[in-house]
Order: structure tokens, then sequence, then C-alpha cells
């Protein structure tokens, strides 16, 4: 019989708003990071989405301890949340920020 | 590769960072008005909820009515059908008439429209206002550069009031930097007010989705119905008690 983990509505939901918290934070960060450098465009995007994952990939292993294959308790489904879900959702921020520092240090 | 515009540096503190000042700061006002504007959770009418929880109670005594010995159960029995029997709970006096009442004269619905109203308010106030405010100050010039290149179909939107045709699309008025700022500010709200569900209210706001309010519909069964539906449930029930044969039980047991 497989076991079925059960989840706490409020606990996920907690644990859903540190991630995004973290996500938030991470592509502000990032386009800071690629209005001081001036990539390219294209290197622009792949800037945004290398480290935007290499910033969950550090979630994933520190916060949901997922060497340990816990990430199952804090997520329905880890890796779809953690890496796939706000990619695009959290875009907008990160051009914002790349605009602004570009335009600031130019 | 077409030579580099040269931009007044002073453009950026003068125009760039006020605007985005300025929406932050409205972003926070609008969703503290927001909240003071949406009261308290509001409350069932006492009559209303004490109908609701008399049925509740039928419905209890309904599904465990095995644990009362024979005696308790008839006179439960009896005493509930004939509350439900009488108007003794209902919330409101039955009309005669069977038309359904017109959900326009409902107190809640209107408080529904209202709130509905309140919110559209709160939503394109601010941005009718900001964005009259930035094509009134500051129209009609480049202030920055985009990072990456754009299609000219995005000309007429970014580079509105610009009277150069020929411009390179990465160069954007004002207005753009609105638009800009108006989709990537939501960390921002987050950070600062601490409390993602008003800035998701924010967020919804902003992105011109209307949310339908719950309007009352020509409402379900009649109270009176129910109860005497309920009450006939209850006479057919057909009560076991578990204490029946415990002895013999017990002594099978052993």
């Amino acid at each position: 019989m497989s076991k079925e983990t059960i989840y706490y509505g409020p606990n996920a939901d907690e644990n859903k708003k540190k991630l995004s918290k973290v996500q938030d934070v991470t592509s502000l960060a990032l386009g800071v990071g690629a209005g001081i450098l001036a990539p390219e465009p294209v290197y622009g995007f792949l800037f945004y989405v290398i480290g935007y994952t290499v910033s969950n990939i550090a979630f994933y292993i520190t916060c949901c301890e997922g060497l340990q294959g816990r990430a199952g308790q804090f997520y329905k489904s880890p890796v779809k949340e953690i890496f796939v879900d706000n990619l695009l959702h959290n875009i907008p921020e990160y051009i914002m920020m790349w605009c602004l520092v570009y335009a600031l240090v130019k | 590769m077409s030579p580099d515009l040269l931009l007044d540096p002073q453009l950026k503190y003068w125009v760039l960072l006020p605007i985005s000042f300025v929406m932050v700061l409205v972003g926070i006002l609008r969703a503290n008005v927001t909240q003071l504007m949406s009261g308290g959770p509001k409350l069932t009418p006492f009559k209303k909820f004490r109908e609701q929880s008399f049925l509740g109670r039928v419905g209890a005594f309904r599904a465990n009515n095995s644990v009362l010995t024979e005696q308790e159960f008839q006179q439960r029995q009896e005493y509930f059908i004939a509350t439900l029997n009488t108007d003794h709970f209902y919330s409101e006096p039955i009309s005669e008439d069977d038309k359904p009442a017109n959900p326009f004269t409902d107190p809640s619905t209107n408080d529904a429209m209202m709130n509905m109203m309140k919110g559209n308010l709160m939503n394109y106030i601010p941005q009718t206002l900001i964005m009259g405010w930035i094509n009134y100050f500051f129209a009609g010039f480049v202030i920055m550069k985009l990072p990456f290149p754009l299609t000219d179909s995005f000309k007429q939107m970014l580079q509105n009031g610009v009277a150069t045709p020929d411009l390179n699309v990465r160069y954007v008025s004002s207005i753009s930097w609105y638009f800009v700022n108006l989709l990537g500010l939501r960390p921002i709200y987050t950070i600062l007010l601490q409390d993602s569900s008003a800035v998701d209210a924010l967020m919804q706001q902003q992105s011109q989705t209307q949310q339908v309010p719950t309007i009352g519909g020509p409402g379900g069964p009649k109270v009176d119905k129910v109860y005497k539906a309920e009450a006939e449930n209850l006479q057919v029930v057909d009560h076991k008690s578990i204490f029946d044969g415990i002895v013999e039980r017990v002594l099978e047991a052993n």
C-alpha cells in the first residue's frame, strides 16, 4: 500500500509563500545584476533562467532538504512547484529591475 | 548598429525614479484604503442562524439516534416533529405568494454590488490619475533605453508622443516605464506590505479582471417546505437502539 502524504492547508500555503518570497527577491537581484553587467538581450534572459534555477536548486537543497528526499513533505509536486511554476510569473519583475538599473548606470 | 543617443543624466533622477516612487506609494495607499473599506466579516442574523442550526440538530438526531433508548427516542421524535410543524424557528414569517423575491431588493445583493463598485473605483481612479500625471508632465520625450530590442510594432505604444518616426524602438517614452512598473512592482509590494493576500488583491485589480459578485439568485427552497420535508423524514426513521439485547451480546462475547 502506498503511503499518501496529507498536507495541512495553511502550512502548505506558508511554504509556498516562503518559496515565492525567495523567488521574488532572486528575480529582483538578478535584474540588478543584469542591469549592471548589461549583457546582450539573449544572454540577459539566459542569465535570468540560469540564475533563477541555481537559486531554486539552492532552495531545494537547503530549505526542502531535497538531497534527503524530503521535498515531498513540503510541496505536493516539489520539482514543478519550485522550478517551473513561477518562472514566467517573475519575468516582469526581472525586466523592471533590469531596465531601471540599466538606465541608471548607463 | 546605430550610434547611441545621448540622454540627459538628469532624466533618470527627475523622471524615472519619481515615477517608480509614486507608483509604489500609490500602490501601498491603495492596499491600505481597500483594507479599510472592505470592513469586517459579515454576520448572519441570529434568527437565520437559529433556523439553520435547528435543522442541523434534527439532522444530527436522525444520524445518531441509535445511542438513545426507545423511550428517549420517542420523546425527541415527538418534540422535533411537533416543532418542525410550527413556525417557531422560522427566521421570517412565511409569505403566501409564491413569487420569488426580486434579487435587487435584497440588501445583501446591494452590498455585493456596492463592493464591486468600490473595487472598480479603487482600480480606475489611481490608474487614471497616474497615467494622466505622467502624460501631463513627462509627455513627448525619450527617457530611457531598454536593454533589449523590440519589434517595430511596439513603436506605437512605447514611443507615443515622441516625434521622431525613425527612432530605434529601444528608446522609449515615460509611459512605457509606467507599464513596466505596473507589471513588475508585485515583489516590492510583497516585501513592503508583508501580506501577500493584500498584494494578490492589488495585482488582481491592476490586471483588470473583474470578479463577479455573488448575487443571491431567486432563493433556494422556502424554509417551510424544508421543515415539512424534514418532519416527514423524521416520521419514518427506523429506530434501532444499541441497548437492544445488550446483555445477551455482552454475555455471548465473553
